[in-house]
């Protein structure tokens, strides 16, 4: 379970400095989906980031049950990260590398072996209909395509935490189903997913536990 | 970490990158090359010295006047020769002809007077036309002698540019007297008492002498030796800085390079698993270009005899001398000269990755 516990996020420690995030709590539970809502610039994709370990909350704490994940030593915070799943709003992938060598990146540092790796890969490339690329490097990928092999790379670990920002982004209604029935089957393994979505597409899956509402870095409403 | 996978995408990346690959591949085999190179001719010119001045006399006896150094009587061999402690004394004959080719004369008598034939070192062997060697006397007067015999190469070292000739033709050639003689090669009964008999044989001169002893003439080599080897090495120094900036160029790689391992924390990288894909990427180019460049310096003078490292480390000219080196010596010396090279390359791949690695992800990832 993770709980977000009056998590306050600063643009600097300074005096005066934008409120990203402001006193945000919740909680999501083992084998839901939490879906964050808001407009641009709400601080979604700050709150992502600080439930994927990538940015520390400037006040207030997040538990991963119930441990303080974000008092953790940087060290610590390294070998978290192998066990959540995360899709940047930037992807954030190695542009020169094919999208089977950028999917089995995070699996190096788990030490799975290099053809069992490339197998997970070409393995959810094809369930998510990008295996056609999956040797060529990922810059010569369309948008879309390139937000499919990122998300693979999220969901390739087996992660018990996943956190995705924007998975449906540049995807057409085909593709949208296809990545919403890969969350869903993570759903069902018991995960705790948690993605940021201003898609309207969403708006009637039926897998979704729990909605949240950021409006100017604070919780402005919640619902099932 | 899965070692094969982790190889696999270090040799991915190097391949991404053969700009800075092949400049770090070549800078390596560069100074390593220069570094074999001068450390085993070094080790090899040492060794191969030392045993020649070991068998050589225990004293060289030479005449001085206000000018320097003056000719002396051949006889003056024989009253050194009567004294305490001296069991052999020799006049000897030789002298530097200026040529070219530039040659060390010496009168021998292996060769008859009036032989025109000369016994030569590798260095004039090679140059003498169909086994005829043209020497330009001090008077500028031009001999010419058949080759008879070439002296063996593992004597190279001392005799390397030397001819041997008859004495009257030795004599002739340097302007000497009949009589007259360069110095005195003397050997001593009992080693230990060079120094002592340096003394003794000075003072019973009917002119100043200068005396000079196995020891000093072996200190006098080893610190001309030194010198010129000293210099060189200072010079690999800087070179072996700068690959350290290169490598650590390199390895910090600038902003891409900071995304790089943002994103790499960002999938649960760990700072020590970051700084080994580092370490690696630089090890691979720079391990090969150190085999390399190891295995070529070595080659070059066991197997080609030093080319024109010697002219630069010996100043001689022409053809280099055959050396020979100690292997067991000379391994270590390449493991040495491989440790000084790649130890600062390792050193500035890691350490900027380290450092990096240390930071959180966002702020690599977003930093400008």
């Amino acid at each position: 379970m993770i709980v977000c516990d009056a998590v306050s996020v600063r643009s600097s420690p300074e005096a005066g400095a934008i409120a990203l995030l402001d006193n945000v709590s919740f909680e999501a539970r083992q084998g839901t989906v939490t879906v964050i809502r808001g407009a641009s610039g709400s601080g979604k994709s700050t709150l992502l980031s600080v439930l994927a370990c990538v940015r520390r909350p400037t006040s207030g704490e997040v538990r991963f049950h119930g441990k303080p994940v974000s008092r953790y030593t940087a060290a610590h915070r390294d070998k978290l990260r192998r066990t959540i799943g995360f899709l940047p709003q930037q992807l954030h992938l190695f542009d020169e590398l094919t999208a089977v060598e950028n999917v089995s990146i995070p699996l190096m540092a788990a030490g799975v072996t290099r053809a069992e790796g490339a197998a997970r890969a070409i393995d959810l490339l094809r369930r998510l209909q990008v295996d056609h690329a999956s040797m060529r490097p990922v810059r010569s990928l369309s948008g879309g395509e390139r937000q499919r092999v990122a998300l693979a790379r999220a969901l390739v670990i087996d992660a018990p935490v996943v956190i995705l920002d924007e998975p449906t982004a540049h995807q057409d209604d085909d593709r949208v189903r296809i990545i919403l029935s890969v969350i869903e089957e993570a759903k069902h393994h018991g995960r705790v997913v948690v993605m940021a979505a201003h898609d309207p597409r969403l708006d009637a899956w039926s897998a979704v536990d729990q909605v949240l509402r950021l409006k100017g870095g604070r919780l402005a409403g919640e619902g099932g | 970490m899965n070692a094969a996978a982790l190889l696999a995408l270090v040799g991915r990346r190097i391949a991404l990158r053969p700009g800075a690959t092949t400049l770090l591949t070549l800078s390596v085999f560069a100074l390593c090359f220069v570094a074999v190179s001068v450390f085993l001719f070094q080790q090899g010119v040492e060794q191969t010295a030392r045993h020649v001045i070991a068998a050589g006399p225990s004293l060289v006896v030479s005449r001085v006047d206000a000018g320097g150094w003056a000719p002396m009587p051949a006889a003056e061999a024989q009253r050194i020769a009567r004294i305490r402690g001296v069991s052999q004394a020799t006049a000897r004959v030789w002298g530097v002809l200026p040529g070219p080719p530039a040659v060390t004369l010496m009168g021998s008598p292996l060769l008859p007077d009036g032989s025109s034939e000369a016994i030569t070192g590798t260095g004039p062997a090679a140059i003498a036309n169909h086994g005829i060697l043209s020497l330009r006397g001090l008077d500028g007067s031009v001999s010419t002698f058949r080759v008879q015999r070439v002296l063996d190469r593992t004597s190279d070292l001392a005799t390397h540019d030397m001819v041997l000739v008859s004495m009257a033709a030795a004599r002739r050639l340097l302007l000497l007297g009949d009589d007259d003689a360069t110095d005195v090669a003397i050997r001593a009964v009992q080693p230990q008492e060079e120094e002592a008999l340096a003394r003794e044989v000075a003072a019973d001169a009917p002119w100043p002498l200068r005396v000079v002893t196995r020891k000093q003439l072996d200190g006098a080599y080893m610190a001309q030796l030194g010198q010129r080897s000293g210099l060189t090495t200072m010079t690999l120094v800087p070179s072996i800085l700068a690959l350290a900036l290169l490598v650590a160029g390199i390895a910090a790689g600038g902003d891409k390079a900071r995304r790089e391992v943002g994103k790499l924390k960002l999938l649960g990288w760990s700072t020590g698993q970051i700084a080994t894909l580092h370490l690696l990427e630089v090890a691979v180019p720079a391990g090969a270009g150190t085999f390399a460049g190891v295995a070529l310096g070595y080659a070059q003078l066991f197997v080609f005899g030093g080319g024109s490292l010697t002219a630069t480390v010996l100043g001689w000219e022409g053809t280099a001398p055959h050396l020979w080196l100690d292997s067991t010596g000379a391994a270590l010396t390449m493991v040495q000269v491989a440790a000084l090279v790649l130890a600062p390359c390792g050193v500035a791949a890691a350490v900027p990755s380290w450092r990096l690695a240390h930071a959180d992800p966002l702020e690599l990832i977003e930093a400008p």
